[in-house]
């Protein structure tokens, strides 16, 4: 399922994800925002796989934080948000 | 801080994003100084952000019909097509710019602010990445850090062909295709729109606002980025693997 908002105030993002037993088996998040640096979402895609829903965004900052990342346009929160509408 | 001035050029899209990670590599290495870059792309070209999902955004085949070359950027944002615009690219050490990503993106965007002023067009920066004039987008920036190095590069959008644009970009669904170019007609604006201007001249204002306040020497790329600018363009930015990977 892939969903996808405006963030307001931010940039588009868009969360393409697939799900079994409420836990995350595939994720692509892509969209218009910035992240710096950009490989990041690589690890960002690959810790979310086994997460559930509700534990994104803190998954996501986890990683922004231990990569020294910085997102830009959209937030670990809306990314939470945007996995619970594709669970839908 | 001298900065080295690399004058108008066009290229291909694919050179275009290689000369830039070319350009950011040496200066992280301490072999060139900061740098700043005016170019256009010839042929005219579509590029994408870094996390842009290629064949949601593009119509690649309508673009290798006509001639338009697709490249994925380094850097995040939106989709671009690349035809009669002013593309600069501004490469530094990041000590040279605000560690705050939007102060930096505020100060290097004052820098088309001073050259839309010189041909008396007022803009101002809209965080996150934009300047607008009279409520319209004029001028699209991104930026990206890595090794110490900041780049940002940016268009200054001097004529707009939003059918052409829309001919080649992807929408979300095509009902509303002549809606979505109604609405970038009503957001985006370009010199010509603003006034008659000739390019030469949004060339030479460009200068002025780029190095407005800086020592600068203008220069060319070395042997050893020119050189591996084109190694780039061939291993990276003329790639499936790279340009298909979202």
């Amino acid at each position: 399922m892939i969903v996808q908002e405006k963030v307001p105030g931010g940039k588009l993002l868009c969360v393409e994800a697939e799900f079994s037993s409420g836990r995350i088996t595939r994720i692509r998040i892509t969209g218009d925002f910035f992240l710096h640096p950009e490989e990041t979402i690589d690890g960002i895609e690959k810790a979310l796989v086994g997460t559930k829903a509700d534990g994104v965004a803190a998954k996501v900052s986890e990683v922004l934080a231990s990569n020294g990342a910085q997102l830009i346009g959209a937030s670990p929160e809306d990314i939470e948000r945007l996995v619970k509408r594709a669970m839908e | 801080m001298r900065w080295r001035l690399l004058p108008y050029s066009e290229n291909n899209a694919f050179l275009n994003m290689a000369i830039d990670e070319a350009i950011s590599d040496s200066v992280q290495m301490g072999e060139s100084p900061p740098t700043i870059r005016f170019y256009g792309w010839r042929p005219a070209a579509v590029s994408i952000g870094y996390f842009q999902s290629l064949e949601r955004e593009v119509d690649v085949a309508r673009c290798s019909e006509a001639g338009v070359d697709v490249v994925r950027r380094r850097t995040g944002g939106g989709a671009v097509f690349h035809d009669s615009e002013i593309t600069y690219s501004i490469i530094g050490k990041e000590g040279l710019f605000p560690k705050d990503i939007i102060a930096s993106y505020r100060q290097i965007c004052g820098s088309v602010i001073n050259a839309l002023a010189i041909l008396n067009i007022n803009s101002e920066f809209k965080p996150i990445n934009d300047i607008i004039t009279n409520g319209k987008k004029i001028s699209g920036n991104a930026q990206t850090r890595r090794g110490g190095v900041l780049l940002q590069h940016g268009t200054l959008i001097y004529e707009v062909d939003v059918e052409r644009m829309f001919s080649l970009l992807r929408v979300p669904d095509e009902k509303i295709k002549d809606k979505m170019i109604a609405s970038v007609k009503e957001r985006v604006t370009s010199i010509r729109q603003q006034k008659y201007v000739r390019r030469e001249e949004v060339l030479s204002a460009m200068l002025e606002g780029f190095t407005r306040g800086k020592e600068y020497g203008t220069g060319e790329l070395s042997e050893k980025e020119l050189g591996r600018a084109q190694e780039l363009a061939q291993i990276r930015y003329k790639t499936k693997e790279w340009n298909n990977a979202r």
